[in-house]
């Protein structure tokens, strides 16, 4: 009954994105729309309201950070989760003053982010409940 | 520091209608649409009321000096502009270090406890005349909730002599954080400080059932049930109050059990029908009883407690109280035990405005649960520590006995 949750996900890198593509597939209740490069990522995260954004802290033509404002203007309520390399974790941080739900580390674990979608679905509990339900 | 500094007059006798005021930084939005559902009447344009409080100075974050760092081994060294954004936030939360809002908090905590044994204690005595003392501390509560995040963990106490005492005194607390929270305005946010002080002076008839160890029977449940007609009751007894305000704060005490799928009582009221104040107070009281221990039942751990709440949202609960709760308390709320990435075991002493998942822990146990060196830890600080999970007590019970004794003791309130 409910429309599915819109999830954004925003990685350049293909073993990333192949496993994140893997824990998202235990989430059945979001609609996801991935960008490849900045400019299409900007280009959505400035046109299209999200739920959910999962985002690279620098994808070429941008940065995550940018990302996390233009989402947030579009949806004050969006939850968004960086995915940084270990050598930016001071940034990623900074991220999560900025807003930021969480982030995760490359190669993302399946379990550290799993639970972080679990924590999202719990907070909202709308992208919780199946989406027939 | 005095106190009484922060202590601004609470002009008496002035409309509380709660009204939304433009907010600054939040994770939710308070913005004036509902969520879901049917028109609040929150949402209405009331009417400017005259002679509103005198205008309360913002608490100015001292130039303090930083606290020492907590020696997490994973603080990284700190660009300029991470240093700048870290001011930000320290101005946002307060750039005071942990001991002296631990300080402050305590000593205001403490005087919302005093107060409220002395209304329990006086109330049936014939008259009172508090309602100006208990809008003033209502007003340090508001002040103290802007600029010091750690007063709202002292929410975490419970009052062994009687629970009603500390249940009180949390429930005005947390409301008053939620209506800040919610962006109402300051004369509604203490005017709710005031209602939810004083939501459970019914419960006073009933001290006998709330003492007994075993759950109520149908019987003592129904008895229960007339108790926010008798606490609306009472307030005809505070001398000090206009009638005006009574017949509000009774509405409010009255509803404060209604839930808005017509499931509470005394009304079964529906949404639309019980007042917003009353959805405040009432899902900070479920929230404070299922989160202290009661004599028929422990504690629950703050965290599930959370879950359960956050899942009656559309039940029980109308969702923009839902947020506001989980504004206020983030899903690891203070007194919650937990697990670190790192293993060791700490408890969270602090929410981080702002951050639903990254709070201030105080480090209590090595990962095999022996005694750890305690330190505070900012996890928005440290970036490569989170919350793995939430440590239960039975875990704690079965890994380290004399630990979980200690921490039972010290849920317990005591006033020196």
């Amino acid at each position: 009954m409910a429309d599915p949750k819109q999830l954004l996900f925003i990685e350049e890198e293909g073993y990333v994105i192949d496993r994140v593509r893997e824990i998202l597939k235990g989430f059945p209740q979001f609609e996801i729309t991935s960008a490849n490069s900045g400019e299409e990522a900007r280009e959505l995260a400035t046109n299209r309201a999200f739920d959910v954004v999962i985002t690279d802290m620098y994808i070429r033509g941008v940065s995550g950070l940018e990302l996390l404002h233009h989402a947030k203007e579009k949806n004050k309520e969006v939850v968004v989760i960086i995915i940084t390399g270990a050598d930016n974790v001071d940034v990623a941080a900074g991220a999560l003053k900025e807003g930021a739900f969480d982030f995760v580390i490359k190669p993302p674990s399946l379990d550290r982010l799993a639970n972080i979608l679990k924590l999202v679905t719990l907070v909202n509990p709308a992208i919780g409940r199946k989406p027939s339900a | 520091m005095k106190f009484s500094d922060l202590n601004g007059r609470a002009k008496k006798e002035e409309a509380p209608e709660p009204r939304v005021r433009e907010k600054k930084t939040a994770y939710f939005r308070a913005s004036a649409e509902p969520a879901a559902g049917p028109p609040n009447p929150l949402d209405a344009p009331l009417p400017d009321i005259p002679g509103k409080l005198p205008p309360v100075p913002e608490a100015a974050p001292a130039a303090a000096p930083e606290a020492p760092p907590a020696g997490i081994p994973e603080k990284r060294s700190i660009s300029r502009k991470d240093r700048q954004r870290k001011d930000e936030a320290a101005v946002r939360a307060s750039a005071r270090p942990f001991p002296e809002l631990d300080a402050q908090a305590r000593e205001i905590y403490s005087r919302n406890i005093a107060l409220a044994k002395e209304l329990i204690g006086q109330i049936d005595r014939g008259y009172v005349e508090k309602y100006g003392s208990i809008m003033r501390q209502a007003e340090l509560n508001s002040q103290a909730l802007s600029s010091n995040p750690v007063l709202l963990s002292y929410t975490r106490y419970a009052t062994a002599d009687d629970y009603l005492y500390a249940h009180s005194a949390n429930v005005a607390v947390i409301s008053q954080a939620m209506g800040l929270a919610l962006g109402l305005e300051r004369s509604a946010v203490n005017f709710l400080g005031f209602c939810a002080l004083a939501h459970d002076l019914g419960m006073i008839d009933h001290s006998k059932l709330a003492k007994q160890e075993n759950r109520l029977t149908d019987a003592e449940y129904s008895e229960i049930m007339l108790h926010p007609e008798a606490g609306a009751a009472r307030i005809d007894r505070f001398l000090d109050m206009d009638g005006r305000l009574k017949e509000q704060a009774k509405k409010i005490i009255l509803q404060v059990h209604e839930r808005i799928d017509a499931g509470g009582y005394p009304g079964r009221l529906t949404n639309e029908e019980i007042s917003f104040s009353a959805q405040i107070i009432g899902i900070a009281d479920v929230y404070e009883a299922m989160s202290h221990p009661r004599s028929w039942r422990p504690a629950g751990h703050p965290h599930n407690v959370m879950k359960h709440l956050i899942d009656k949202e559309g039940h029980g609960f109308n969702s923009r109280v839902v947020k506001a709760l989980i504004e206020v308390f983030s899903i690891y709320p203070p007194g919650s035990l937990v697990a670190l990435s790192t293993g060791e075991i700490a408890g969270v002493v602090q929410v981080n405005p702002g951050s639903l998942t990254r709070p201030v822990v105080s480090v209590l146990l090595d990962p095999d649960f022996s005694p750890a060196l305690p330190r505070l830890a900012d996890l928005l600080e440290h970036p490569l520590t989170g919350i793995e999970r939430i440590v239960e007590e039975e875990e704690l019970l079965a890994r380290n006995p004399k630990f979980a004794a200690r921490q039972e003791l010290e849920r317990w309130w005591v006033d020196w």
